[in-house]
């Protein structure tokens, strides 16, 4: 009865006015900063620059590629995988890659959510001098290091997160450096990499024009 | 029969709504509830601080507690080298009543050196499903049904240092055993929440689903939380004033089950990579956002989001994941 009651009087008080749902536009897209390139970007002012890496989101589907691969069949190479391909799940900065395990950034409702997922991180380093670049690297399934597009260290099919130290000679000078990860296998995950020596300076990508 | 005549009343109210077009059907009515009185900036942030709390350890510590209250095949376990399970409908002779079932696990793997330049990494987690009540004589001392698990991560370098804590809990949660007859949330929690949280070098937050609390009121009014929401905190890579600028949305319902949702900035967008992001009023990095009320936009509010950051957030003790299971049932 109370509840009749407190309709009653709220419509009353409404007075059959013309109060209604209102719809709020949603906001428009920004442009992405990276339309048109690879995520590269160009090399930042070394001057005034921020330690970060432009990192893309994507989802994995239960049956893409490479995704719980059986024991007797092989990953295809890198640039054979479609993960980092087409429209990422969201970017975001990252300023550092040190996520270890249970780490589930992508979860869009896709069977299997949030277990399968890959990341492009992209970011420029420069060497002050000749320098041996000190990686602490460890993932599972997959990490890849690419500095100007070669492949300079990677963990790939690992059944546990075991991070190591992996040493990468440098010339003095800048570099594109990108980071590709993808989790293709079972419940567990794990992804870090850290820079633990060498003369370097890592900065986030200019997208300005 | 009152109720029915008033709902038929309240019917023959909305047909009868004169429009401006005629033949047009009536325009949709909603009744809102009056906010006046309500500081929404005061209740957003305490569901948040509620929320993050709300997290695998009060399971966990009540599922400790219980375990202390064993006695030899009351309840019966079955143990393995990486679980144990307890399950059965007994009562000890010190009126502990078990029934059900409860199944879990917990492993710590330490590797490497803190002083290296590899560091040392510490991976924790531990997971508990099941439906059991443990009951001392008239008092609930611990219930859970569903499932949950959670882990921590810690790596360390010389200078260095970088941890993070996930949570997921999808489970009704009670007892004093888990939540004191004293604390916030005595009836306990039914959640369907993933959470994570980290510090060190850089700090995240993330939450994402439900927390309602049966028989408890949040701010004097609400009992339930829905939630996506994300903020960076100190060491991102964000515009100052961006930082701990909340993405996402948060809810919150009253006990007459109205929704009261707070709209932040959109979080799969792009506004942390450009300065400025060409997108205001959304855009405009100042903790605010806008309320509304059974989808009307209602008000814009404004909630002090830093104070997550000052510390009150913390991993668990990597202890709690190490302690064998023999140990636990003091065998």
């Amino acid at each position: 009865m109370r509840l009749a009651a407190v309709l009653i009087v709220g419509l009353l008080g409404a007075g059959c006015s013309d109060l209604t749902f209102r719809r709020t536009p949603p906001p428009p897209v920004a442009e992405p900063p990276t339309q048109g390139d690879d995520g590269t970007g160009n090399p930042p002012n070394w001057a005034d620059c921020e330690t970060a890496w432009l990192g893309q989101y994507y989802n994995l589907r239960a049956d893409d590629v490479g995704v719980e691969l059986p024991d007797d069949e092989e990953l295809p190479a890198l640039d054979e995988l479609p993960y980092w391909d087409g429209t990422p799940s969201f970017q975001q900065l990252d300023t550092s890659l040190d996520f270890g395990a249970a780490w589930w950034p992508v979860d869009s409702g896709f069977v299997a959510d949030p277990s399968y997922f890959a990341v492009r991180w992209t970011a420029w380093i420069r060497a002050l001098d000749d320098t041996s670049l000190e990686i602490a690297l460890g993932a599972r399934d997959d990490v890849w290091v690419l500095i100007d597009g070669d492949v300079v260290a990677s963990v790939v099919g690992a059944q546990e997160f075991a991070p190591e130290l992996v040493s990468v000679p440098l010339d003095g000078g800048q570099y594109s450096i990108e980071v590709r990860y993808s989790h293709r296998t079972g419940d567990e995950d794990g992804m870090l990499f850290r820079v633990a020596g060498g003369e370097v300076v890592l900065c986030e990508p200019d997208f300005g024009e | 029969m009152a109720l029915r005549a008033g709902i038929a009343g309240c019917i023959v109210l909305l047909v009868g709504c004169p429009s401006d077009g005629g033949d047009e059907p009536p325009t949709p009515t909603v009744v809102l509830p009056d906010i006046s009185g309500i500081d929404f900036p005061a209740a957003m942030a305490q569901a948040l601080e509620l929320t993050f709390s709300a997290d695998l350890r009060a399971a966990w510590t009540g599922h400790g507690a219980s375990l202390e209250l064993t006695r030899s095949g009351c309840p019966d376990f079955w143990v393995t080298d990486e679980d144990a399970e307890w399950r059965d409908h007994c009562t000890t002779f010190a009126g502990i009543a078990w029934n059900g079932e409860a199944a879990w696990s917990n492993a710590l793997v330490v590797d490497g050196d803190p002083e290296s330049a590899l560091g040392v990494t510490t991976v924790g987690a531990r997971s508990l499903d099941g439906a059991a009540q443990v009951d001392d004589g008239p008092e609930l001392l611990f219930g859970f049904s569903g499932t949950g698990d959670d882990s921590l991560y810690v790596s360390e370098a010389p200078g260095y240092l970088q941890w993070r804590y996930a949570s997921r809990v999808d489970a009704r949660v009670r007892g004093t055993a888990a939540y004191p007859a004293d604390g916030p949330t005595p009836g306990g929690m039914l959640l369907g929440l993933d959470l994570s949280y980290s510090g060190g070098a850089t700090s995240e937050l993330f939450a994402r689903g439900d927390v309602h609390l049966p028989g408890g009121v949040l701010a004097g009014r609400f009992d339930s939380v829905s939630l996506d929401v994300t903020l960076d905190g100190p060491g991102a890579a964000l515009p100052d004033e961006c930082v701990t600028e909340p993405r996402g949305w948060i809810s919150l319902r009253d006990t007459d089950a109205v929704w009261y949702d707070l709209i932040l900035q959109p979080r799969f967008t792009d506004d942390a990579t450009v300065d400025p992001y060409p997108n205001e009023p959304y855009s405009l990095c100042e903790g605010c956002g806008t309320l509304y009320v059974r989808g009307v936009e209602s008000a814009q509010v404004c909630v002090d989001f830093a104070s997550l950051f000052d510390g009150r957030l913390q991993p668990p003790d990597p202890g709690g994941y190490v302690l064998p299971i023999r140990e636990q049932l003091g065998q």
